[in-house]
């Protein structure tokens, strides 16, 4: 196919494109798993060309990780949040049996509510969620997430002992 | 030399190989444009990854690539590339017993692999990803960030450069 001579090219696209394949057929060591055997990427890692990074989309994943054990964590704690009596079926009142009893049934109702939900006798407790932006140390970046608005309210307390 | 493999792999590591081993030959073939070279590259990667005590890696691909990128830039600078068996000149050894086809195909094998070098290493590595992983103009485009016809044009580009190269160094298509 060829004669070590000096001059122009003759190649043709077409004959490189052949020529590429056949070099790389041989070229490209057999004890490398065989294509096939790649895992089947349909949105390859970005490249960096030669001397770029990797991928930032491949540290992705793991800083998702990361960020829902975050966000799980928070989730959490909104859940074991007072909850607005509003939101439990029947309101404040929800158990059957409660009912059933009348007065009674009430006020014990009344102070089991008052043990979960301390401020449900003077109203409900509104649960806001506002917007709040988290910095993610796993990629580096702020991540919006959902948290409840907690208000609390301090109360001085009184320690003259004066009227005893 | 690279490290070659003295003990088993862990199994991680193991199919991180099986997935990760002919791309990360391709790119440090880019690199290198050497074969064993590149292969070696690859083997100390994946080495080091097997040993490695320290931090558990995020990144794995990114840090087999940097390892590998890295050793070959150490093996480039203490020019042990000249110490090296250059398996295309073993034909050499006695041309006589060899059948001129043999001898020829060698010879042409010889010479794009130095014509490839003399590429510019972003069209190496188109050609290096088109035919040596046979990925489509699709894929190639969406590693390199560009557009298939992108890919396209830098395709047709770096084969013509080599059909240049070739053709300086005397290479003739007959």
């Amino acid at each position: 196919m060829s004669k070590t001579r000096r001059g122009r090219s003759t190649f043709s696209d077409g004959d490189v494109d052949s020529l590429l394949r056949k070099f790389f057929r041989d070229e490209v060591p057999a004890s490398l798993p065989a294509a096939g055997e790649t895992a089947a990427h349909a949105d390859p890692p970005r490249l960096a060309a030669v001397g770029r990074a990797g991928s930032a989309r491949d540290r992705r994943p793991a800083g998702w990780i990361g960020l829902s054990a975050v966000a799980g964590s928070l989730l959490s704690i909104a859940v074991l949040l007072p909850q607005p009596a509003a939101e439990r079926p029947g309101g404040r009142f929800a158990s059957s049996t409660e009912r059933e009893d009348g007065e009674a049934g009430r006020a014990a109702q009344l102070a089991d509510d008052s043990e979960d939900h301390p401020d449900t006798l003077n109203g409900p407790v509104e649960q806001r969620m506002r917007k709040v932006m988290v910095f993610d140390p796993e990629t580096g970046e702020q991540v919006e997430m959902l948290l409840p608005e907690l208000e609390i309210e301090i109360f001085p307390i009184d320690d003259d002992d004066s009227d005893e | 030399m690279a490290k070659r493999r003295t003990s088993a792999w862990s199994a991680e590591v193991e199919s991180l190989y099986r997935s990760q081993a002919r791309e990360l030959w391709a790119l440090f073939y880019v690199q290198c444009c050497d074969r064993e070279r590149a292969l070696d590259a690859v083997q100390e990667a994946f080495t080091r990854l097997h040993e490695q005590n320290g931090e558990p890696i995020r990144d794995k691909r990114a840090w087999l690539l940097k390892v590998g990128r890295n050793w070959l830039r150490d093996a480039a600078r203490r020019k042990k590339v000249a110490a090296r068996s250059v398996e295309s000149l073993d034909y050499l050894a006695d041309p006589a017993a060899q059948p001129p086809a043999i001898l020829e195909q060698a010879e042409l094998q010889s010479q794009v692999r130095v014509a490839l070098s003399r590429l510019r290493p972003e069209d190496r590595e188109v050609l290096v990803l088109r035919y040596a992983m046979d990925w489509s103009s699709n894929r190639i485009g969406t590693a390199l960030d560009v557009s298939p016809a992108a890919v396209d044009m830098r395709l047709s580009r770096a084969r013509r450069r080599l059909a240049e190269i070739l053709g300086n160094r005397g290479v003739d298509n007959e």
